[in-house]
């Protein structure tokens, strides 16, 4: 990545490479996701070819389709389309994918964690946490409480890295569902 | 790719989230506790950096370093075969106008010569 382009955002890389279709801009800003993209392919598409070429394509499409509206958060952009991108190659080739997928698709959670720390009371917090399953419990615990890493996590479960992180993210999100519950909040 | 020495991981780099320097660090086991805890934080939101993580996770670094070079290298050739056929097309369209602008003015001329 050229050094002068370094602390530049993504936002400001995308204006001057607009302003100036001058490609290093554009070049730069791509290559600050490329391993993130790499590992978004291979996880959906769970082979390291595939992976490679869906990377590809999602490059060739941001290079010759780059909408010439504004993007407000190049990464998630950037994000939403490798993904798309990969699901649509499964539905097209019939790939394998997992659970994982169709939790990816989940709706973002709604922000109401305001609410939540006015409100939250330790018994509530509590009694939320005894109603998440085990697993989910367990991670959650192990992360946020007992400030445990992922590799502690799964040395003392046994679970793989993607079952702590999967846990630890849907534990979370039931958290908050049920707070909200409690609290009267619709989610 | 760039190598950055551990001190300055997190100094910001203009992107959100996790920097490709920090995610190899991560995967590398490099990082102290609490950059790890720092990093893990980020994991346990859903978005990119928790789904690359868990992809990454299953290949070899130093694979994924190399798979990561071919494609900035290959992405960087796009780039710039993009950029000669753009300056290509460019030439080719200053041609056709100044053309049709000849022709225009001869048919101008050949149009006055005949009324005239």
């Amino acid at each position: 990545m050229p050094a002068q382009h370094a602390n530049t955002s993504d936002e400001a890389l995308l204006a001057a490479y607009r302003l100036t279709g001058q490609s290093d801009y554009l070049g730069t800003l791509l290559q600050r996701y490329t391993l993130l993209m790499l590992g978004v392919c291979l996880k959906y598409l769970k082979d390291k070819e595939a992976a490679r070429d869906a990377v590809q394509q999602v490059f060739l499409k941001v290079i010759t389709h780059l909408p010439a509206g504004e993007i407000q958060n190049f990464k998630g952009w950037l994000y939403v389309l490798a993904r798309n991108h990969c699901l649509q190659l499964l539905r097209d080739k019939k790939h394998y994918a997992g659970d994982e997928v169709l939790d990816s698709l989940m709706a973002p959670e709604a922000g109401h964690t305001l609410a939540l720390e006015k409100e939250l009371t330790l018994q509530q917090l509590e009694a939320a946490l005894q109603e998440l399953a085990e697993p989910q419990q367990t991670c959650i615990r192990a992360f946020y409480l007992n400030q445990k890493s992922y590799q502690e996590i799964m040395e003392e479960t046994g679970y793989s890295f993607a079952q702590v992180k999967s846990y630890i993210q849907n534990g979370k999100r039931n958290l908050r569902l049920s707070l909200l519950q409690k609290l009267n909040i619709r989610p | 790719m760039s190598q950055q020495q551990p001190y300055d991981l997190f100094e910001p780099d203009g992107s959100s989230g996790l920097t490709e320097a920090q995610m190899l660090a991560y995967l590398e086991g490099r990082l102290s506790e609490a950059e790890t805890r720092r990093v893990e934080k980020i994991l346990s939101e859903e978005g990119m950096d928790s789904d690359a993580a868990e992809g990454l996770m299953n290949l070899p670094i130093a694979e994924t370093r190399e798979m990561v070079n071919q494609l900035n290298q290959k992405m960087q050739r796009q780039l710039k075969s993009r950029r000669v056929r753009r300056r290509a097309d460019t030439q080719l369209w200053t041609w056709v106008t100044v053309f049709l602008i000849l022709i225009l003015i001869a048919l101008g001329y050949y149009l006055i010569k005949l009324i005239s």
